[in-house]
C-alpha cells in the first residue's frame, strides 16, 4: 500500500515525472548546513526535499571573517562555500540522508567542468542521493562559482556534461547578476536540465561606519533576505513564459504569503534562505498556512495556481 | 532508536527547543545593564555553563545571550547591556511579555573538580554572565574559587550571589582596584596554589591577555567567544574563528563548536 502523506496530497508537486515532492519546501542551499543540523529541534517533515550546502571536491575553509553582516531588509555574506568536501560528505552524512523521508538533492560547484563532473562521479554511487543542484552562482569565490553563471556558452557546455553523466533530477541555479537571465535559462533547458532554481544572492556591499571599513571582510558578497523577493519574483516572471522545465523560486520567503506570490508567478516550488535565521520553524508555517490556503481557496493542489499571475 | 538520535549521537552534544517563552522578570540591575528572568512554556532542557539562547527580537538575526543562572527545571536568566537596537527593544518588553527563545545553544565549559587546586573566573563587563552560572555552579565544590570581576566604572557593577573570593576591578578607580581586570589578575595569581584552571569571558583584549597570563604560569585556560552570528545554531557558517588544530590552523564555528575553546588553541 502506498504511504499516504500527511498533507493528503494537496501540496504534491511534481517537478519531474519521477521526482515528486510531498510538499513543495526545501531549504535553500548554505542556510540550512547539510540537512541534519536540526534534527533535534525542529520536525524536518515539512520539507519535501533536502538541499545540501554546497559541496565541492575538496573541503574548503571558506573566506575570512567577517563574512556576515545584517541590513535592514535581509543580509550580506561572504561564507565562501566552506565545505568538508565531496569525501567526508559521503561518509559522515550517508546514515541521515538514507533515513530523510523526501527527497535528497546535493548542491555542488566547482572550479572547472571537470571538479563538477568528479563530483558527480563520486555522488553517482551512493544510492541515497535522488538529484544534484548546480550551483554556477556563487557570488563568494574567485574561480569557478558565478563565472559559469554568466556566460551561457559556457554553462550550456558544463550543464551538458553533466547530463551525460547522470540521469538523476538536475537543476541549475541561476544567478541574478546577469543583463538576460532569459538566455542562461533557456541555455540551461536545451542541455538537458530538469529544472531551474532561482534567485542565488545579489552582489552588495555594506560599510561598518564606526571602523570606516567594509563591513565583509570579502568587501562585496552576497545580498539575501525579504529585500530581495521583488527582484526574484520579477525574474521568475520574466523566465517563466521562456521556458518549459519547472522553475523553483528562492530569494526573501519568509511566510506563507511570500511563498504564495511565488506560485503566483511561476514557481512549482520554493526554496527557503535567510528566513531560517529568525524563524527555524518557518517551514512548518508555511506548510501549515498552504494547507489552509488550498482549503480556504477550494482547490485540491497547490500546483492550480502556479503561474496565474501571468494568465 | 529515532533518527533524530542516530544523528545526534555523531554530532549534537545535547538538545536543543525553539519555543515561546514568558518575562517574568525584566529588570535594570546596573547602568544599562538588565537582569531577565524567563519561563519557558515548556521544560527547557538541561544546560551548562558558557550555552548561550537565541532571543528572536527584531530584524534578521536572532541575537545571542548566554545563560546566566538557572531555577529549576524551567526558568532561567540572563543579562544584558543595552548596546543597540535589539537590546534596546528587550529593555523595554514588560513582564509577562512573550517572546520565541532557542536553545541551550553551544557548549558549555568543563571543570574536572579533582585536576585543580583552585579555579578563577575572569568576567570583563557584561562578560560576567555565564560566569556567574558557573559560579552557581561551582558552589559544591571543594577547590579554592575566585571571581575577578572588572567595569569601566562603579555604575556599572553587578555581582554574582553567594560567597566567596570576589576580587573587584573599576578602570576609573572608583570601587576596587584601580585598572582592567587582568592587571589585577596578573597582580593576583601568584598568590594562588597551581593548577589552576582559568574561565574568562569579556572583549577580546580581555582574553588575549587571560590567554598570555594563563601561559606565562602554565594554567589551564578557557575563553568564551562572542562574533557575530546570523543563526547561532550551526546553519549559516558566518561565526567563525581561527583555530589551532592538530592539523594546523583552521576556523571553528563560535555558535557550535564554541562559545567556550580552550583558550591556548585560538588565533587572535
Ligand atoms: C555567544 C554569545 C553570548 C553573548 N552573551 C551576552 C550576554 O550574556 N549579555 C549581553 O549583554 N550580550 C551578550 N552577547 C552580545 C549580544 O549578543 C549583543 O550585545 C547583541 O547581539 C546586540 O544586539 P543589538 O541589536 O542591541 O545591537 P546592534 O545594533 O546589533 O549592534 C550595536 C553595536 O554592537 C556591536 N555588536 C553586535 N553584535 C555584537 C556581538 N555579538 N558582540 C559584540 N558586539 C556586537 C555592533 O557591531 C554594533 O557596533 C553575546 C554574544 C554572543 C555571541
Ligand atoms: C549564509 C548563506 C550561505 C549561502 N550558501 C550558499 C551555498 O553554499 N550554495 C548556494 O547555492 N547558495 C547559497 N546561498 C544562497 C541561498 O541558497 C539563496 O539562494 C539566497 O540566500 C536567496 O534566498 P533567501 O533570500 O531566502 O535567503 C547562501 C545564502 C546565505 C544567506
Ligand atoms: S552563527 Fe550560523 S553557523 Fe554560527
Amino acid at each position: 500500500m502506498e504511504k499516504k502523506s500527511f498533507s493528503s496530497g494537496l501540496l504534491r508537486v511534481k517537478l519531474r515525472d519521477d521526482f515528486i515532492l510531498e510538499s513543495p519546501i526545501m531549504p535553500a542551499s548554505g542556510t540550512f548546513g547539510y540537512g541534519d543540523e536540526l534534527v533535534d529541534m525542529i520536525e524536518l517533515k515539512y520539507y519535501g526535499a533536502i538541499i545540501s550546502k554546497t559541496i565541492t571536491l575538496q573541503p574548503r575553509s571558506g573566506n575570512l571573517p567577517e563574512r556576515i553582516c545584517e541590513t535592514s531588509c535581509g543580509m550580506l555574506n561572504s561564507i565562501g562555500l566552506a565545505n568538508i568536501g565531496v569525501d567526508r560528505f559521503v561518509r559522515e552524512k550517508e546514515v541521515f540522508y538514507s533515513n530523510f523521508h523526501g527527497k535528497r538533492i546535493v548542491n555542488i560547484s566547482g572550479s572547472c567542468e571537470g571538479e563538477y563532473l568528479e563530483v558527480i562521479k563520486r555522488l553517482e554511487k551512493c544510492e541515497w542521493v535522488d538529484g544534484y543542484e548546480i550551483n554556477v552562482s556563487c557570488p563568494n569565490v574567485d574561480r569557478g562559482g558565478i563565472a559559469f553563471g554568466t556566460d551561457s556558452h559556457v554553462l550550456r557546455s558544463l550543464i551538458g556534461k553533466i547530463r551525460n553523466n547522470t540521469d538523476r533530477f538536475l537543476m541549475v541555479k541561476l544567478t541574478p547578476n546577469v543583463s538576460d537571465i532569459c538566455s542562461i535559462a533557456v541555455a540551461v533547458q536545451e542541455a538537458g536540465a530538469d529544472a531551474v532554481s532561482m534567485i542565488n544572492t545579489l552582489y552588495g556591499a555594506a560599510i561598518d561606519v564606526e571602523r570606516k571599513k567594509p563591513a565583509l571582510g570579502r568587501v562585496v558578497g552576497g545580498y539575501s533576505g525579504p529585500g530581495i523577493k521583488p527582484v526574484a519574483i520579477a525574474l521568475i516572471l520574466k523566465v517563466k513564459p521562456e521556458l518549459d522545465i519547472p522553475i523553483v523560486g528562492i530569494g526573501g520567503i519568509c511566510n506563507g504569503e511570500d511563498a504564495i506570490e511565488f506560485f503566483m508567478a511561476g514557481a512549482s516550488a520554493i526554496q527557503i534562505g535567510t528566513a531560517h535565521f529568525s524563524n527555524p520553524a518557518v517551514a512548518k508555517d508555511i506548510y501549515n498556512y498552504l494547507v489552509n490556503y488550498c482549503a480556504k481557496e477550494g482547490i485540491s493542489s497547490i500546483e492550480k495556481i502556479v503561474g496565474v499571475a501571468l494568465r | 532508536m529515532s533518527m533524530s538520535e542516530k544523528i545526534r549521537q555523531n554530532s549534537l552534544p545535547e538538545e536543543r527547543k525553539f519555543l515561546d517563552a514568558i518575562i517574568e522578570r525584566n529588570e535594570c540591575i546596573a547602568s544599562e545593564t538588565y537582569e531577565m528572568v524567563l519561563l519557558p512554556e515548556i521544560d527547557f532542557p538541561p544546560s551548562k555553563p558558557g550555552q548561550f539562547v537565541n532571543l528572536y527580537l527584531k530584524g534578521i538575526f536572532p541575537r545571542p545571550f548566554s545563560i546566566a543562572g538557572r531555577y529549576g527545571e524551567k526558568e532561567f536568566k540572563i543579562l544584558y547591556k543595552v548596546i543597540g537596537k535589539n537590546t534596546e527593544y528587550l529593555s523595554g518588553l514588560q513582564k509577562g511579555s512573550r517572546i520565541k527563545i532557542a536553545g541551550p545553544l553551544g557548549h558549555g565549559f568543563e571543570w574536572k573538580e579533582k585536576e585543580y587546586s583552585g579555579f578563577v573566573l575572569v568576567g570583563g563587563g557584561i562578560g560576567v554572565a555565564p560566569l556567574f552560572y558557573l559560579w552557581d555552579n561551582l558552589k559544591n565544590v571543594e577547590a579554592k574559587k575566585y571571581f575577578f570581576a572588572g567595569f569601566k566604572n562603579s555604575s556599572e557593577i553587578v555581582e554574582p550571589d553567594g560567597l566567596g573570593n570576589i576580587l573587584l576591578a573599576t578602570e576609573d578607580g572608583s570601587a576596587g582596584y584601580k585598572g582592567t581586570v587582568v592587571d589585577l589578575l596578573e597582580e593576583e595569581i601568584e598568590k594562588f596554589s597551581s593548577p589552576l584552571k582559568i574561565f574568562a569571558c569579556g572583549p577580546g583584549g580581555l582574553l588575549k591577555k587571560a590567554v598570555t597570563i594563563a601561559n606565562r604560569f602554565n594554567h589551564d585556560i578557557e575563553i568564551a567567544l562572542e562574533t557575530v552570528m546570523a543563526c547561532g545554531m550551526g546553519l549559516c557558517q558566518g561565526c567563525v574563528v581561527k583555530y589551532m588544530a592538530e592539523e594546523g590552523e583552521e576556523f571553528r564555528l563560535v555558535c557550535k563548536d564554541g562559545p567556550v575553546f580552550d583558550g591556548k588553541k585560538i588565533i587572535f
